[in-house]
């Protein structure tokens, strides 16, 4: 933010970018074989709501375009809601690429609409050799990656945060990578 | 790069408030000085000391807020559900996570305090999470963490800055006039004594025509950070019902006398003024009134009901 935006208190859309997300997409060959991350075939993308007509004019156009790519492809998308009122399309389907592809059709559709600062995060789910979860999370405002390794055992929101700076030390050459740890957003209580 | 259309247009009349208040107490500013200097007071001193105690503020401003209003920090296993809010309204606001902090009291307030997005702290009070609703609450912190975006404890601190150098002088040399008399028991240092008068004169009307403008200020940086927690959140009305549940629980008296006296020093970084005796005229209030709030919030909800 500029000198004047602080002095005005006042805010500036930020310029949202979806195209970083094709990084993934080219980094996945290394998660697998050296990392040995597994994609689940899960993915999610999530956006903050406006209680506006023409949000929720744009939400019911992007829900029923979702629908019709989910018939017509080999990857499904379905809209859901999370108890902190965050708007998700949770994405599933094999091919991988086709995760990206589809989280950056539904990106680009709010960008286009006008509401591209609501998007808060993509979140890709990989598997561990002992598959358990780890959540490489795209956060549109930074276009930058961060890795979310929840504890396995735990409820009570812990991060694996070693593993998680490894996976981030690991794959920083590949993936533009969130330098500001503050900003390692968590996402507790994925469907997925 | 094409102009992307957006669902919020700018204030700019909010802007423009805020140049001309910043302006005026920039030219008042100026004119003291100049004042001072021209009647030759060494007032280096002075400014040096104002400028130790606003450092001070400034780089310990976290720790005294907190210290003064008795919050506590928390973690993520005390208050899972407050510190996932949090998180929300940070990713959404571009914001690092700041810390959390809790304040034990039936008072429903929140305050946001620290230099800088890195060194920032959020408070609540337990009675403002007992009394609101989830998005009521995420209205309230949304409002706060635009307080942090916007560095409002920076901003305010530096604007006070001469306003407290003119306090400084007033008392100083109200002191000195009761115990020495002006110009002191010399007769013959009739003109220094009238100089002491004019300069403690002058300050007085800098220190009254800062104040004024310094709450001016102060309530349109509350205006600018109502907006900014309609934008993050995505609906205004949200922070309504908040700010009327709050000033409702306020207005009822409950409140024990004690928090209302330990909540004075904060209260302009608060989501509304801790102090009942707070609702006179709103030109020497921190804080807009009620209604004017509301009235911005709809305001903004209808301009997002038309934006295309």
């Amino acid at each position: 933010m500029g000198l004047f935006d602080t002095l005005f208190g006042r805010q500036k859309p930020v310029n949202m970018s979806a195209e970083r997300l094709f990084a993934l997409s080219t980094a996945e060959l290394t998660l697998r074989t050296s990392m040995e991350l597994t994609p689940a075939g899960e993915a999610g993308i999530v956006f903050q709501g406006v209680a506006s007509a023409p949000f929720k004019e744009m939400q019911r156009e992007l829900n029923e375009l979702m629908q019709f790519a989910s018939q017509n492809n080999p990857t499904r998308a379905r809209a859901w809601e999370d108890d902190l009122g965050g708007k998700w399309f949770l994405l599933e389907g094999q091919d991988f690429q086709g995760l990206v592809t589809m989280a950056h059709m539904v990106s680009q559709n709010l960008v286009e609409h006008g509401f591209g600062d609501r998007l808060l995060a993509a979140v890709f789910r990989f598997n561990d050799e002992r598959s358990r979860p780890v959540y490489w999370t795209y956060n549109y405002k930074r276009s930058s990656f961060y890795p979310f390794v929840p504890r396995p055992d735990s409820h009570s929101h812990h991060r694996d945060n070693a593993e998680e700076l490894h996976l981030s030390t690991a794959m920083e050459q590949e993936l533009p990578m969130e330098k500001e740890l503050e900003r390692w957003y968590a996402l507790w209580d994925l469907p997925f | 790069m094409a102009k992307r259309p957006t669902w919020y247009k700018p204030d700019l009349q909010l802007s423009a408030r805020m140049l001309l208040t910043m302006f005026l107490l920039g030219a008042v500013y100026t004119i003291f000085l100049f004042i001072l200097f021209r009647l030759g007071v060494s007032a280096i001193l002075l400014l040096v000391i104002a400028a130790v105690i606003l450092c001070v503020q400034l780089f310990f401003s976290d720790k005294i807020a907190l210290y003064s209003m008795g919050a506590r920090e928390i973690d993520e296993s005390e208050q899972p559900q407050l510190h996932a809010l949090i998180t929300r309204l940070a990713a959404q606001a571009n914001l690092p996570k700041p810390k959390v902090a809790i304040v034990d009291t039936s008072l429903p307030n929140a305050f946001a305090t620290g230099r800088s997005k890195n060194h920032a702290v959020v408070a609540v009070t337990t009675g403002l999470l007992n009394r609101l609703s989830t998005p009521e609450l995420e209205a309230v912190l949304a409002h706060e963490l635009t307080h942090i975006i916007n560095r409002d404890m920076t901003v305010m601190t530096i604007a006070m800055f001469l306003s407290m150098v003119a306090s400084l002088l007033v008392n100083m040399l109200m002191w000195a006039g009761l115990y020495g008399g002006f110009g002191g028991r010399r007769s013959r240092d009739n003109e220094g004594g009238s100089i002491i008068l004019l300069v403690w004169l002058v300050s007085l009307l800098v220190y009254a025509i800062s104040f004024v403008l310094i709450r001016a200020l102060s309530r349109y940086r509350e205006y600018a950070a109502d907006r900014g927690s309609a934008l993050i959140t995505g609906a205004p009305e949200n922070l309504a019902s908040a700010l009327m549940r709050i000033e409702g629980t306020i207005q009822s008296g409950r409140i024990p006398d004690r928090d209302l006296r330990q909540a004075q020093g904060v209260s302009p970084m608060m989501i509304m003024p801790a102090l009942k005796g707070e609702n006179g005229l709103e030109i020497f209030s921190t804080h807009p009134s009620l209604e004017h709030r509301i009235e911005r919030l709809q305001n903004m909800q209808r301009q997002m009901e038309r934006a295309r």
